[in-house]
C-alpha cells in the first residue's frame, strides 16, 4: 500500500497499489508436439500424458503399457530421423576437416536402418535393454507383421536417392559444405526462445548459416517426402522469427527453404512481416489455445476429453493403436 | 392463394407400394457405409437403384423386383489399401414396401430418388462434378455471361417423405459461375493477374510465380477425361509441358510424364500443353494439364451484370424447375416405377401450413417504465408487414432503447491506421455521427476519442492505458485483409466491446457521402450504431408476447469445426427484459463436428452459472443445435441438466426440449405463395409442417422485407424429445423478432443463434489459413 500524506506530511490514508495483471500461463511448444496434436488429440494424450512416468496423469490405468508403446516409431519417421542424423554427422565431420563422401553417407544411414530392422525383428514390447543407444523399433515390424526385407529395400532406395541428390543436385549444391557457410553454420541447432508472452518455442533447426557474400541468413529444412508446393511453412517462419529475435537478423535478410532430398528440388518459401504476424497468430489459435484447454484434462487422465481422430491412415502411424480404447 | 413447394409427389401418394427383391450380402460383417457402397456400385455400373435393407437384423439391399441384377458380387473398400468382395444371395421371395409402413418409407424414397438420379445422369443432358454431391447437375452451357465469366444453372435433387402424403422429389435451382477461359489461356495471354483476381489470391510474386494469396486458395474445376473434379490452385509451371513433366508413380504404375499418363485417352492432351500443379481434397502437389482447368468464381468476384443473377425469385424458380422436368421428358421415373402426379407441385394443406402471428414490441425511453408499443400488423398482407418492419426502425429512433445499462460507457474510442490515409474529415464524421446516433438511441451523451496509430497493437495498449486498465468500447478501424491483425486486436481487447471497421469501406462510404449519398452514409452509421449498442448491453426492444420457453440455448459449431458457440436467452415471467449471453469456445479437435462431451459439459455449466438467478426461476428450456450428428451431444445434455438442477443452477422441475435446427438443408425444401400462374414469397412467419409433430419448415424472412430471391426456410426436427412442435416453431419465430442489427429487415434466425453465428464468423475471420505445421 502507498501512504497518502497531507500538505504537511502527515499520513492521512493509503492508496491501494494497482495490481499487476497476472502473468499469462506459459506453454512450451515443440513442432513434434504440435504435429501430434494436429493428427489426433487422443494420441497427444497418450504421448504427452498417459505414457509420461513422471507426475502427469497419475490415474492413468494403462500408463505402463503406454510407456512401452511410446518407444515405437514408424517407417516414415524413422527414415526422416536417419537421414537427418546422417546429414548432421556429415556436417560435424566436415567441420573437423573430415569430409565424407557419398558412399560413407550411404553406409552410415544404411547401418542405422539395418540396426533398427534387426532390432525390431526380435523386439518385444516393453523389453529393457542394456544398450546405451538402442535402435528405434518399428511399429510396422513389431506390431503389424509387415515384411522386414521389403521395408529394408524401400528404405535403402530412399537413402540412396536422398544422398545422391544431397551430393549432386544442382539445386542443393549451395548447402554443400563450403567456405561460404562453414564459419557460421548451425547444424541441427537447438532453438529455444519466447515467441510471445505466453509461448516458448522448443525446436531444432536443420541448417542455418549467414552468407557474407549475399548478406543473407539462410534457414534450410531437409525434407524426405514429396514436394508439397506450400507457399510457406509455419516451422520455417518461426525459425526466421528466432533468427530475428535472438540473433538480430532483420526479417528481410532471411531466406527460408525446403530442400527436397527425394527429388533434389529446392523450394524457397515466402517470408515477410506479414507472414511473421500470421505465424504468431497461428500458433496462438491452433496450438496454444488447445494445449491450454487440454492440459488440465491430461493431468487428471481424463481420456474422454481427447477426441480420437479415427482415420485409418492416421491410426496406422500411431504407436498406441493397440491399446487405443477406440480401436478396441 | 395456396402455400406451395417445388416438390413433386409420386402417385398414388400415401398408397404407394413397390415389390422389391431382397439381396442378402454374405461373407462379411459390413458397415452401413460399405452397404451404401454396394448400392452405389449397382447404380454406377448397372444403372440399378438399390437401397440398404435394414429390417429383421439382416444385412441386405432391396432392388425393384422387376429388375434383374446382372452380377453376383461387388467390391467395396475394406481400408485405404484393400478391397473386399461382397457376394450376393438372392431370395426367391419378394416383399412389398408400402408407404403405410413407417419403416418402409425411407427405403421407398431412396429407391425413387436413386432411380431418378441414375436416369438424369444417363440422359447426358447435364454435367456433373464428381467431388460435389452426386445429386447436383449443371447445365453444360452458360445461361448468361459477362467477359470471361459464365453463369451456369445448377439443379440439386432431393427426396422427402411427407407424412400422410407420400414420397416427394424436389429440385433446387442454383447458379454456379466458372471462368470461360482455362488457366492455360490466362497464362498464354499474359493475363495471370486476372486469373489470380478471379481466384481471390492477392498480388503476384513474379520472381518465382508464387502467389501472395495468403488466406484463400483458388478453387478450380478440373475436366479429366472421365470425370470432372474440384481442386485448388498451387502454381503454374512456367516452361514445363505435358511431355516434359516429372515422372510419377501412381498406384504402383510408373509414368514418364503426363503424356504417358493420359496415353489411353486419345486427343485429351497434346505434348506441348502447359502444366499446373493443383491439390485435391486428399492429395496435394498433382500436376495436371493447365488447359483442363477452369476457375470456380465466387459471388464476390462477379461483375455487376452477374452479381444478382443467383437471386432467383419464386416465379423464375418455378419456371426453371418446370423447365428441368420438361427436359427430362415424360415418365421421368421410367417404366418400373410409378410416375408423379399430373399436377406439378405439392401444395401443403391449410391444417399443415399457415402464418404465425407477429408480436407487439415495446420500446423505451432509456427507461423501462415508460415505453411505447408497436402493435403487430393489423392485416396479413405485404404492405402491413412492410410498414410494421419499417416502424421498428422508426420507433427505435423515436423512442430509443427499451433498456440501457446504467453503467453504459460514456466514451467510445475511434483509432484509425495512419497508413490507410483516411481523411481527417472522414474520421471525425464517422465518430461524431456514430456517437450522435448512439446518444439518440440510448438517451445518453456519448463522447468520442479519436486517435491515429502506426501499429494496431500500440493502439490497443494506448486505449487500455487511457481507460486505466478498465474495459471500454472501441470502434476500431483497420485493414481488413490480414486476419492476424484482427486476431491480435481482439485478443488484446478480449474484454472490451470491439466493433470492427475496415479502412477501405469507410473511405468508400465517405467518398460517396461527399458525392451526395447521404442515405448510404446514414445507413452505414445506423448499422455501426446498432451493433455498438448491443455490445454495450442495450436492449432495443422486447416482445409483448410471452414465449413458450423461458430459456433458449443455441449450440452452433463454426465452419471447419474450429470453434463452438453457446448462446443463451433467458426471459421468464419475473423478468422485465431478457438476458442474452454468448460464449465462444475453441474446439480442441477440428476433425468432427461433435463437441467433445467433457468440454460441452463445462461450457454449459459456465454459461448457466453466468446467467445466475434468472435460470433458477425459469420453468422450461429449449435447446437447439444447428448441425447434424448431434445425438452424442444430446447424451451430454441429458447428463448435465440433472446435475445443474442438483447444484441449484436450474429449477428442479425444469422441463426441457431438444431440437435440431438447420440453417441450411441438404434437402432444399422451399415454400412460397402460389395463385394461378403467379408465385411469390410467403409472408414472414409462414410454415409448413412436413410431419405434424416432428418436422417443420419456417420462413422467418419473406415477402415484406426480402427484395430478391426466394425465402430460404429453416428446418426444425423435433424427434429427440416430446416438445410441442407448434410451441417450438412459434418460439423460434418470436426469438427471430429481436432483429436488433437491422430493425427494418426480417431476421432469419432467433437472436441467440444469430449471435452465436455472428461470433463464430468473427472468429473465423481471424483464422490464419494455409499455414501448416510442416
Amino acid at each position: 500500500m502507498n501512504q497518502q500524506r497531507d500538505l504537511f506530511g502527515n499520513i492521512i490514508g493509503t492508496v491501494p497499489k494497482k495490481k499487476k495483471p497476472p502473468k499469462k500461463e506459459q506453454v512450451t511448444l515443440s513442432f513434434s508436439k504440435a504435429q501430434v496434436l494436429d493428427q489426433c488429440n487422443l494420441r497427444y494424450y497418450y504421448h504427452y500424458y498417459g505414457s509420461n512416468k513422471k507426475k502427469k496423469s497419475i490415474n492413468e490405468q494403462d500408463k505402463e503399457e503406454l510407456w512401452k508403446l511410446k518407444k515405437l516409431s514408424n517407417y516414415s519417421m524413422l527414415m526422416g530421423k536417419i537421414i537427418h542424423d546422417t546429414i548432421e554427422i556429415f556436417y560435424k565431420k566436415t567441420r573437423k576437416g573430415d569430409e565424407w563422401e557419398y558412399e560413407q553417407l550411404i553406409w552410415l544411414a544404411t547401418k542405422k536402418l539395418n540396426d533398427s530392422i534387426e532390432y525390431s525383428k526380435s523386439y518385444e514390447i516393453g523389453q529393457i535393454d542394456n544398450l546405451e543407444y538402442p535402435p528405434t523399433p518399428l511399429k510396422e515390424i513389431v506390431l503389424m507383421g509387415m515384411d522386414a526385407e521389403q521395408i529394408r529395400e524401400d528404405g535403402k532406395d530412399l537413402i540412396e536417392t536422398c544422398f545422391k541428390n544431397f551430393c549432386e543436385s544442382p539445386d542443393l549444391k549451395n548447402f554443400y559444405w563450403d567456405e561460404h557457410i562453414s564459419d557460421t553454420a548451425i547444424v541441427e541447432g537447438k532453438v529455444f526462445f519466447e515467441i510471445t508472452e505466453d509461448v516458448k518455442i522448443d525446436g531444432k533447426v536443420d541448417l542455418a548459416y549467414y552468407d557474407e557474400n549475399e548478406e543473407f541468413f539462410h534457414i534450410v529444412d531437409w525434407k524426405t517426402g514429396e514436394l508439397d508446393f506450400e507457399d510457406t511453412s509455419l516451422q520455417l517462419v518461426i525459425y526466421a522469427i528466432w533468427a530475428n529475435q535472438e540473433l538480430g537478423v532483420p526479417i528481410e535478410n532471411i531466406r527460408i527453404y525446403k530442400a527436397y532430398l527425394k527429388t533434389g528440388k529446392l523450394d524457397q518459401l515466402r517470408l515477410d512481416e506479414y507472414e511473421v504476424e500470421r505465424a504468431k497468430a497461428k500458433i496462438s489459435q491452433d496450438f496454444v489455445s488447445r494445449m491450454k484447454l487440454l492440459h488440465p484434462k491430461g493431468m487428471e487422465a481424463k481420456r474422454a476429453a481427447f477426441a480420437p481422430r479415427m482415420e485409418k491412415n492416421i491410426c496406422a502411424l500411431c504407436p498406441f493403436e493397440a491399446v487405443c480404447y477406440h480401436q478396441n | 392463394m395456396n402455400k406451395s413447394t417445388f416438390t413433386r409427389i409420386v402417385k398414388p401418394g400415401r398408397n404407394l407400394t413397390m415389390k422389391v427383391q431382397i439381396i442378402k450380402l454374405n461373407d462379411h460383417k459390413l458397415s452401413g457405409k460399405q452397404i451404401q457402397e454396394v448400392c452405389s456400385a449397382l447404380g454406377n455400373h448397372h444403372s440399378i437403384a438399390a437401397t440398404p435393407y435394414r429390417l429383421n437384423g439382416i444385412q441386405a439391399i432391396a432392388v425393384n423386383a422387376s429388375i434383374t441384377v446382372p452380377c453376383s458380387w461387388k467390391k467395396v473398400e475394406k481400408n485405404k489399401q484393400e478391397k473386399l468382395t461382397v457376394s450376393f444371395e438372392r431370395s426367391e421371395k419378394c416383399i412389398t414396401l408400402t408407404f403405410a409402413n413407417v419403416a418402409h418409407r425411407q427405403m421407398l424414397a431412396d429407391l425413387y430418388f436413386r432411380n431418378l438420379l441414375i436416369r438424369v445422369n444417363n440422359s447426358k443432358l447435364f454435367g456433373r462434378i464428381s467431388s460435389d454431391s452426386h445429386r447436383i447437375f449443371y447445365e453444360k452451357r452458360p445461361f448468361s455471361k459477362d467477359g470471361d465469366i459464365g453463369a451456369f444453372q445448377r439443379y440439386e435433387l432431393s427426396d422427402v417423405v411427407i407424412d400422410g402424403i407420400g414420397i416427394g422429389i424436389n429440385v433446387e435451382i442454383g447458379t454456379a459461375f466458372f471462368s470461360l477461359k482455362t488457366v492455360a489461356q490466362y497464362y498464354e495471354e499474359g493475363n495471370e493477374k486476372r486469373l489470380h483476381e478471379l481466384m481471390d489470391r492477392r498480388a503476384l510474386n513474379v520472381n518465382n510465380d508464387k502467389v501472395n494469396g495468403r488466406e484463400k486458395r483458388g478453387t478450380l474445376t478440373f475436366f479429366a477425361p472421365k470425370r470432372t473434379q474440384t481442386c485448388y490452385f498451387d502454381r503454374f509451371l512456367i516452361g514445363e509441358s505435358c511431355s516434359s513433366s516429372d515422372p510419377k508413380t501412381i498406384n504402383g504404375e510408373y509414368y514418364e510424364n503426363l503424356v504417358d499418363y493420359y496415353k489411353n485417352d486419345k486427343g485429351y492432351i497434346k505434348p506441348e500443353d502447359a502444366v499446373a500443379v493443383v491439390s485435391f481434397k486428399n492429395l496435394s502437389g498433382v500436376r495436371v494439364p493447365a488447359n483442363k482447368l477452369r476457375v470456380r468464381v465466387f459471388t464476390d468476384k462477379l461483375p455487376r451484370k452477374l452479381a444478382n443473377i443467383d437471386k432467383i425469385n419464386p416465379e423464375n424458380r418455378r419456371y426453371s424447375v418446370n423447365q428441368f422436368w420438361d427436359l427430362i421428358g415424360e415418365k421421368p421415373n421410367g417404366s418400373n416405377y410409378q410416375d408423379f402426379y399430373g399436377y406439378r407441385f405439392y401444395n401443403p394443406p391449410k391444417e399443415r401450413s399457415g402464418i404465425m402471428e407477429m408480436p407487439g414490441l415495446k420500446f423505451g425511453k432509456g427507461n423501462e417504465r415508460e415505453h411505447a408499443i408497436l402493435y403487430p400488423p393489423s392485416k396479413k398482407d405485404k404492405k402491413s408487414y412492410k410498414d410494421y418492419f419499417y416502424n421498428r426502425k422508426k420507433y427505435l429512433d423515436k423512442y430509443g432503447c427499451y433498456h440501457v445499462p446504467p453503467t453504459i460507457e460514456r466514451e467510445i474510442y475511434f483509432p484509425f491506421p495512419v497508413e490507410a490515409n483516411i481523411p481527417e474529415s472522414a474520421k471525425e464524421q464517422v465518430a461524431i455521427d456514430v456517437c450522435k446516433k448512439i446518444g439518440k438511441l440510448t438517451r445518453t451523451e456519448i463522447n468520442y476519442i479519436i486517435s491515429d496509430y502506426k501499429h494496431h497493437i500500440e493502439a490497443a495498449y494506448q486505449m487500455k492505458r487511457d481507460a486505466e486498465d478498465e474495459t471500454g468500447m472501441t470502434v476500431f478501424t483497420f485493414d481488413g485483409r490480414n486476419p492476424a491483425t484482427y486476431h491480435q486486436i481482439s485478443s488484446e481487447l478480449s474484454d472490451w466491446g470491439l466493433k470492427r471497421l475496415t479502412a477501405n469501406v469507410l473511405k468508400k462510404k465517405f467518398y460517396k457521402l461527399q458525392q451526395g449519398d447521404q442515405r448510404g452514409w446514414d445507413s452505414y452509421i445506423d448499422f455501426i450504431a446498432y451493433d455498438v449498442i448491443q455490445k454495450m448491453g442495450c436492449i432495443p426492444w422486447v416482445l409483448t408476447t410471452k414465449m413458450n420457453y423461458d430459456i433458449h440455448l443455441a449450440i452452433d459449431v463454426s465452419e471447419k469445426f474450429k470453434y463452438y458457440a453457446l448462446s443463451l436467452m433467458v426471459h421468464n415471467e419475473g423478468m422485465r427484459r431478457p438476458t442474452f449471453i454468448t460464449h465462444i469456445h475453441r474446439k480442441t479437435d477440428s476433425y468432427n463436428e461433435t463437441i467433445n462431451p467433457e468440454f460441452l459439459e463445462e461450457g454449459i455449466r459456465k454459461i448457466f452459472r453466468e446467467a445466475g438467478y434468472d435460470t433458477v426461476k425459469s420453468k422450461n428450456l429449449l435447446i437447439y443445435r444447428d448441425g447434424k450428428d448431434c445425438k452424442e451431444e444430446l447424451q451430454t445434455i441429458k447428463k448435465i441438466l440433472p446435475s445443474l438442477m442438483e447444484d441449484g443452477i436450474l429449477s428442479n422441475d425444469l422441463e426441457w426440449d431438444y431440437i435440431e435446427y438447420r440453417k441450411s438443408m441438404m434437402k432444399s425444401l422451399r415454400i412460397y405463395d402460389s395463385y394461378g400462374k403467379d408465385a411469390s414469397n410467403s409472408l414472414e412467419g409462414s410454415f409448413f409442417d412436413v410431419h405434424p409433430s416432428e418436422w417443420s419448415l419456417i420462413t422467418t424472412t419473406g415477402a415484406a422485407t426480402l427484395h430478391q430471391g426466394t425465402a430460404n426456410p429453416l428446418s426444425i426436427r423435433n424427434d429427440f424429445t416430446y416438445g410441442d412442435l407448434s410451441n417450438i416453431r412459434e418460439d423460434l419465430f418470436l426469438a427471430a423478432q429481436y432483429n436488433f442489427s437491422n430493425p427494418s429487415k426480417a431476421q432469419r434466425h432467433s437472436l441467440p443463434l444469430m449471435r452465436a453465428d455472428e461470433e463464430l464468423q468473427s472468429r473465423m475471420a481471424q483464422e490464419i489459413k494455409g499455414l501448416r505445421i510442416k
